[in-house]
């Protein structure tokens, strides 16, 4: 049983309950759709982030593979007797090379970009090449050769052995 | 509840609706044309590798270099009629046999293109003779 004021109180909190709860709601309603649709947005952006990332490890790799094929290029004239010995080895073996030029497979430049060879190591009938570009990037490629070793005749897909920004080709 | 509590939450409700749609569908139409991207850029990888591989074990099986260069070079012509029977495109993808300007080689152009033939994705790569055995050292 009530008293007459208390009945009027509790219809009173009832009316200001009632005022106060669609506009709560509509607000809370309007965030909820907003913070998800940005979430959704931002994980689009992210995808297409990654998807440009993905693109440009892509277009490195294809500077990599076309120094690479330069590298055969410049190694299959007089240069070729060069294969038969390491890099480190080529300076002192210049002149068991008639008319190598060391330098031509020292570095290069593949469509303006420039290219610095890191090491070439020969085995029976496999070489091991190790690139660099302008910016740091570096690959080996696993090089097949002819039996007498002055010969290419394949070479692998590159493999990617990580940047080193700190020794950038001047 | 008032009328003018009701009408400003539905006010709220409906603008906020309409640019959380616009937000979506924005973002499923960037998802979208990312997983198409993503789909071409595979197929461009694709080709790429399959070029690769052919001259690598099919390469001497072919005529490809130039008959009238002292240095060992690829013929375009002859590169881009073999590539074309071996290596077939999918119907989105283009490609151009361009030689290089110093002669190291010959470039392939793999590209995607809209249907405005703008380029949407590139592949560039040089390929030498003397990277398949082509040439005599």
């Amino acid at each position: 049983m009530l008293f007459p004021g208390s009945r009027q109180r509790l219809s009173a909190t009832r009316q200001l309950r009632a005022r106060g709860f669609v506009l709560p709601l509509a607000l809370s309603a309007s965030a909820v759709l907003l913070l998800s649709s940005a979430s959704i947005h931002t994980l689009s952006l992210q995808g297409r982030l990654r998807f440009q990332a993905a693109v440009q490890r892509e277009q490195v790799a294809d500077q990599l593979r076309s120094a690479a094929q330069a590298f055969t290029t410049a190694a299959s004239g007089a240069e070729a007797c060069l294969l038969l010995w390491p890099s480190v080895d080529w300076v002192s073996r210049q002149d068991s090379c008639s008319g190598a030029e060391p330098s031509s497979l020292i570095e290069g430049i593949v469509a303006d970009q420039p290219w610095l060879l890191l090491s070439w190591q020969p085995a029976p009938g496999l070489g091991d090449l190790r690139l660099q570009l302008a910016g740091g990037h570096r690959a080996s490629f696993r090089v097949e050769l002819a039996a007498d070793g002055t010969q290419i005749l394949g070479i692998s897909d590159v493999q990617l052995i990580g940047r080193d920004a700190a020794e950038p080709l001047s | 509840m008032s009328l003018a509590e009701v009408l400003i939450s539905s006010l709220l409700l409906v603008s906020s609706s309409s640019a959380a749609l616009g937000v979506w569908s924005r973002a499923t139409a960037i998802w979208q044309q990312s997983n198409q991207l993503e789909e071409q850029a595979d197929e461009l990888a694709l080709m790429q590798l399959a070029s690769h591989r052919w001259l690598m074990l099919h390469g001497s099986e072919r005529n490809l270099l130039r008959s009238d260069s002292d240095p060992c070079l690829l013929d375009v012509r002859a590169l881009a009629a073999a590539s074309d029977q071996a290596v077939p495109l999918p119907q989105d993808i283009t490609r151009q046999w361009i030689v290089d300007s110093d002669q190291l080689g010959v470039w392939q152009d793999l590209s995607v293109l809209d249907g405005d033939g703008e380029v949407l994705l590139q592949r560039r790569q040089l390929f030498s003779p003397a990277a398949y055995g082509l040439c005599n050292s």
